[in-house]
């Protein structure tokens, strides 16, 4: 197969990479301020999915990381996604470097209720945008 | 004289016998009665017995087995094939891998390099630097008005890879039907054991039956369980080359928000070379 091109938004892209598009499933304990996903391949440019499908709603943001032991640096703004909405957030993971993204969860209401959906760091079509 | 000698030997035995018999009412004071005694005996064993047993327990391998509040995993087996003979080998048929073919045996990653980017170019060396300062539109921005000269210093390579073939049960035991993802991580870690690192890079899984359009993008690794069901399957991982020669591999789960993991110590991670041990 050798080099292959993708067309990412905005322009070439540069990865030879099929995009990392498999749906993880996340979940955050809303009795915790705060928490984080695992860190997962970030192949292209393409925005980060992110779908809540129980629970409250949170903050998320994406983080990205250059190498693999480092605790990362926010690549998105935090946004707010509902229950139930399909969100797609804007992020410059790939523009700086990075190789791999996770997410980011803030609570916005203290509870011991879970928040749990799927997510992934690349995606094949965009849904409600969150920039 | 007689006569002192005689009352002396007598004080003498009194003092003895208020001896011997406060020391005999001080022995049957403390004295537990026989029941009480067993138990403490008993207690003494049970303590004992766990400290034999925590010592074998911290000693005894890992089992191959992932767990999590609704699935388990038994890892039966193992098979790694190089790249290099990835498209020869017949086990591991294309229809199973997520984009339905065979991996490319060269398939090549791009390499960027960043220093000679930087050198040419110092808005991107800028916005690197500080990219906290730009909003997200505007790195985009920069980055795409320069994408010539990434282009310019980005070269292609093959990554040394190993397929790792897993074969496993994986049972339901949340109690009801279940539709859920089987993705797991596989982990790397020198040959002197000092650095490691996890990937989801999971890339073949002979059970999928999303397997048409955007459900094969998005939930290839998925299956739905009817309550109790158990299934044999096998999942394949695309591992790439860490850390050099006589890396350890490791598959599993990696702990909630976890930036880097000591796969040998940690639960619900396996050792692969110990799969079927």
């Amino acid at each position: 197969m050798g080099v292959m091109t993708l067309s990412g938004i905005g322009g070439a892209s540069l990865t030879a990479h099929a995009g990392n598009t498999v749906d993880h499933t996340f979940s955050f304990d809303n009795s915790n301020s705060s928490g984080n996903s695992g860190w997962r391949d970030k192949n292209d440019t393409t925005k980060v999915y992110v779908y809540p499908t129980a629970g409250p709603k949170i903050y998320y943001t994406v983080y990205g990381r250059s190498n693999k032991s480092s605790s990362g640096v926010n690549r998105s703004s935090k946004v707010a996604i509902p229950q139930g909405v399909q969100g797609s957030i804007t992020n410059y993971v790939k523009e700086s470097k990075d190789i791999q993204a996770r997410l980011k969860f803030n609570r916005i209401t203290t509870a011991k209720v879970t928040t749990s959906g799927v997510w992934s760091p690349d995606s094949t079509r965009n849904y409600t945008i969150y920039n | 004289m007689n006569k002192k000698m005689k009352l002396l030997t007598v004080m003498l035995l009194c003092f003895i016998v208020i001896v011997s018999v406060f020391s005999i009412w001080l022995i049957e004071k403390n004295k537990k009665p026989p029941a009480e005694r067993n138990q403490q005996k008993d207690i003494e064993i049970t303590k004992s017995s766990e400290a034999v047993s925590q010592t074998v327990t911290s000693e005894e391998p890992k089992e191959n087995v992932i767990k999590t509040t609704s699935l388990k995993y038994e890892l039966l087996s193992y098979e790694i094939i190089a790249d290099t003979d990835i498209e020869k080998q017949i086990s591991y048929q294309a229809e199973y891998f997520r984009n339905g073919e065979l991996p490319d045996s060269d398939y090549t990653e791009e390499i960027i390099d960043y220093e000679a980017v930087e050198k040419e170019c110092p808005e991107l060396k800028a916005m690197w630097e500080e990219s906290e300062s730009y909003t997200v539109q505007e790195v985009k921005d920069i980055y795409q008005a320069n994408i010539d000269v990434i282009q310019k210093y980005t070269s292609f390579k093959h990554p040394k890879t190993q397929y790792l073939f897993v074969k496993c049960k994986i049972s339901n035991r949340s109690g009801r039907k279940m539709d859920t993802d089987l993705t797991l991580y596989s982990f790397v870690v020198s040959a002197d054991g000092k650095n490691s690192a996890y990937s989801d890079n999971q890339c073949y899984f002979d059970k999928a039956v999303n397997v048409v359009g955007d459900m094969r993008d998005s939930r290839f690794f998925w299956y739905t369980f009817d309550e109790d069901e158990t299934i044999e399957c096998t999942l394949g991982f695309a591992i790439k080359e860490e850390f050099g020669a006589n890396e350890q591999f490791y598959v599993g789960l990696v702990p909630a928000g976890a930036d880097s993991v000591d796969p040998e110590h940690t639960e619900n991670i396996v050792k692969v070379e110990e799969i079927g041990d």
